[in-house]
């Protein structure tokens, strides 16, 4: 079977809805592109445990506490589940992380911000989470098996995250003046990166077709964005908060949000190492890697002195 | 109904065992995001989540004592007291050196946790009893994971087992202090309300001495119960609840 | 060995006492002992689960459609024993693989022949077989080991976070003040 052949069966297979499994031939693009979104996710989901992570010893009560240890610990098991999915196509664990601690692979720009104060863990919360789902509700029926499957998992779970980052908002927002503050401090930061994490408008995403017609993407980068605009700015105006843009308003006509121009050379800059906290994420990363080299050698010696059989092998 | 200086000692008692357990959760939540091992990381967290929860568990009935809501009481206890009036022992507000220190310092208080947790089922004071019920449930599998831990750290490697050995040289003598009884104790022992800590002591050391040296490791000698569970201001304790408090009190009395 | 060479081990969750089996996703660990530990921290704080089960991978023999259709086994009789194998498959437009049947076989290319043959009535997409004795179970680990506890997590209940309400509560509050204005 030559090369196009093969590419339309494949093509045939995923119009039908069929799910792809490791063994099942793919095109090589596919493989890449596939390896590609799933380790990114992946990252972003450890990159992230960070910036909240740093705010469990402060969560300024018990529910909060708990909760975003139990969200940030979901993080974790969210990069859990990714990495395993990635290394179906070949990749292993250590090339993945080995990835990231270079700076060769990315990350969700968003995790590249500070989080100076406590509303930040609601604002991440709401908006990273709400466009997290907005962008994996259509992986949850991706055409690559291992990744719908770890889909399906994460988005039941993501759903609880951003209505706790949205409780979080809504409490300060209705609470005291200072708290209020803080809130729209917050979002004054977080809205734009927030923007930027659909990533660069669909005249400039060569792969948004091509991904289309393989399942992988159902919509486009600018169609999310809208999706999340049209349904957040409501709610935060209800609560007295205004996104950090005289630009923004519904147009009648056209049935679309308007918006100030966002910056997409921030966002190159900030993808590529030049932001304010990717030095510091990686470096966090890496630490805890480095730190734990001792445990996982020790886990590997005492497993090969023991060699504990597996049960009836 | 309790004489009042039988609620006098439990309150205390209640003090004292849910402060040991919020705190070390506290100071385990540290390690979530820098685990050694991403599937650890999460397994870690579990074990936090679960002493936070049991430190609450034991707030609520203080606040049953003192006719407070125990929905909120609690969130008073831990974010209004003071560092000098947490009762914890001090070794749980320790921060952590590496992950041998944090490991060991978890298996010995699950090793304690596995025999007074089980004998506070039997309680006479009922909230005592449910809670305890409760608890058990999760510590099964607290012990099952940091026995294999400690066990394969000691085990391991030359680094592995000189870090398990230097954390046991640091945490073996102020983990006595655990067993110290506050004031007044013994009118709970004989009430049947707590647990008599010295034969719980007797059974720990019988459980955990033999199974730390096979693991390779050196127990001290000593394991002499101090006269009191804090001796003195811990150092710790200061910053770790200036850190914890930090954020609600930006706006006391306001809802986070 | 480096962590890249830690084994992984698929995992199984029985999300509820009398539901069979489907596959929750994977770990890696040294061991089995600790495989099973890591996929109770993993797979098993959430109340999807009340046991689990692990595998190595190694020991899972999987095959999806397109690999089926090109699939001829060793079907003549070894020297082994027969034993039992589990099947697992993933059938019509579902993702998830699911406990389907258990067949007896010599290897695992007859067992899953043999799998195969007995779905032959459902629209099997893709399946997996493995020895019934390679797993290790949370159901062996003897003590009182329980997942009940991670069923009653208010931190994990959506009821926990009445958005819903707040937002309604928000928007009359606002309504409120108009009317007043």
């Amino acid at each position: 079977m030559d090369q196009q052949t093969r590419v339309a069966a494949f093509e045939a297979r995923i119009a039908r809805g069929e799910t792809i499994e490791p063994g099942d031939w793919m095109p090589d693009e596919y493989r890449r592109q596939l390896l590609r979104m799933m380790s990114q996710h992946a990252h972003s989901e450890i990159v992230g445990m960070l910036p909240e992570g740093e705010w469990i010893t402060r969560a300024p009560s018990l529910k909060r506490k708990l909760v975003l240890l139990a969200k940030v610990q979901d993080e974790g098991g969210h990069g859990q589940y990714l990495y395993d999915a990635a290394e179906s196509l070949g990749a292993t664990r250590e090339e993945l992380i080995a990835a990231l601690h270079s700076g060769r692979a990315k990350y969700a720009n968003v995790f590249n911000y500070p989080v100076p104060s406590w509303a930040d863990v609601g604002m991440i919360g709401w908006l990273v989470d709400l466009a997290a789902i907005l962008n994996q509700s259509m992986l949850a029926k991706c055409s690559y098996g291992p990744y719908a499957r770890a889909m399906l998992r994460i988005c039941s779970e993501e759903t609880f995250h951003k209505k706790q980052g949205q409780e979080i908002v809504i409490t300060l927002a209705r609470g005291t003046p200072e708290q209020k503050a803080m809130a729209q401090e917050s979002l004054n930061r977080w809205w734009w990166p927030t923007l930027m994490q659909f990533g660069y408008p669909d005249s400039e995403s060569p792969h948004t077709a091509t991904l289309k017609r393989w399942g992988v993407k159902t919509k486009s980068n600018d169609e999310l964005r809208e999706t999340f605009i049209r349904e957040i700015v409501p709610e935060l105006r209800l609560l007295g908060l205004e996104p950090p843009d005289p630009e923004l308003r519904f147009d009648e006509a056209s049935g679309r949000w308007l918006h100030s121009p966002i910056d997409f050379d921030e966002l190159k800059r900030v993808v590529n190492g030049d932001g304010p906290c990717n030095a510091a994420r990686i470096g966090a990363r890496i630490k805890a890697h480095e730190d734990g080299a001792w445990v996982r050698e020790a886990m590997l010696a005492y497993s090969s002195k023991h060699e504990l059989s597996e049960a009836g092998a | 109904m309790l004489s009042a200086s039988l609620r006098s000692a439990l309150d205390s008692k209640l003090l004292r065992l849910g402060d040991d357990e919020f705190i070390l959760g506290h100071r385990n939540s540290e390690w979530t995001g820098h685990g050694p091992i991403l599937e650890e990381d999460i397994a870690f967290a579990n074990l936090a989540l679960d002493e936070l929860g049991h430190g609450i568990l034991w707030y609520r009935i203080v606040a049953l004592l003192r006719d407070e809501d125990p929905e909120s009481y609690p969130d008073q206890l831990v974010y209004q007291r003071g560092a000098a009036e947490f009762q914890n022992v001090d070794f749980v507000a320790l921060p952590h050196t590496d992950w041998a220190f944090s490991m060991l310092r978890q298996f010995l208080f699950d090793a304690y946790e596995s025999i007074h947790v089980p004998a506070l089922t039997a309680s006479r004071f009922e909230p005592i009893a449910e809670a305890a019920a409760k608890i058990k449930q999760e510590e099964f599998y607290h012990l099952y994971h940091t026995k294999a831990w400690v066990q394969r750290l000691g085990l391991g490697t030359e680094e592995s087992r000189r870090r398990m050995q230097t954390a046991l040289d640091q945490l073996w003598t102020p983990f006595q202090q655990l067993f110290a009884p506050g004031p007044e104790e013994s009118l709970l022992v004989d009430a049947g309300i707590t647990a008599d800590l010295g034969p719980v002591h007797v059974k720990w050391h019988e459980m955990v001495v033999p199974f730390l040296e096979s693991c390779a490791l050196v127990v001290p000698d000593d394991a002499v119960v101090p006269r009191l569970r804090q001796s003195g201001r811990s150092e710790h304790m200061g910053p770790l609840i200036a850190e914890l408090q930090q954020v609600s009190k930006l706006a006391p009395g306001a809802v986070w | 060995m480096t962590s890249a060479e830690w084994p992984v081990y698929q995992v199984f969750e029985r999300p509820a006492p009398e539901r069979p089996l489907r596959a929750a996703g994977s770990v890696h660990a040294v061991d089995s002992d600790m495989a099973l530990q890591n996929a109770w921290a993993v797979y098993g704080r959430r109340p999807t689960a009340v046991g689990l089960w692990v595998v190595p991978r190694d020991r899972v023999l999987m095959k999806s459609k397109e690999e089926l259709a090109g699939f001829s086994p060793r079907l003549e009789a070894g020297t082994d024993r027969e034993q039992t194998y589990c099947v697992f498959r993933r059938s019509g437009a579902k993702v998830v693989y699911e406990q389907a049947t258990s067949v007896l076989a010599t290897n695992a290319e007859q067992a899953m022949a043999r799998a195969v043959e007995q779905l032959a009535g459902e629209d099997c997409q893709a399946c997996w077989v493995f020895p019934a004795a390679a797993l290790i179970s949370s159901e062996g680990v003897g003590g009182e080991c329980s997942f009940a506890p991670q069923q009653h997590k208010w931190f994990r209940d959506h009821k926990s976070f009445p958005v819903g309400a707040l937002l309604r509560d928000a928007r009359a509050h606002v309504e409120e003040s108009d009317d007043d204005a």
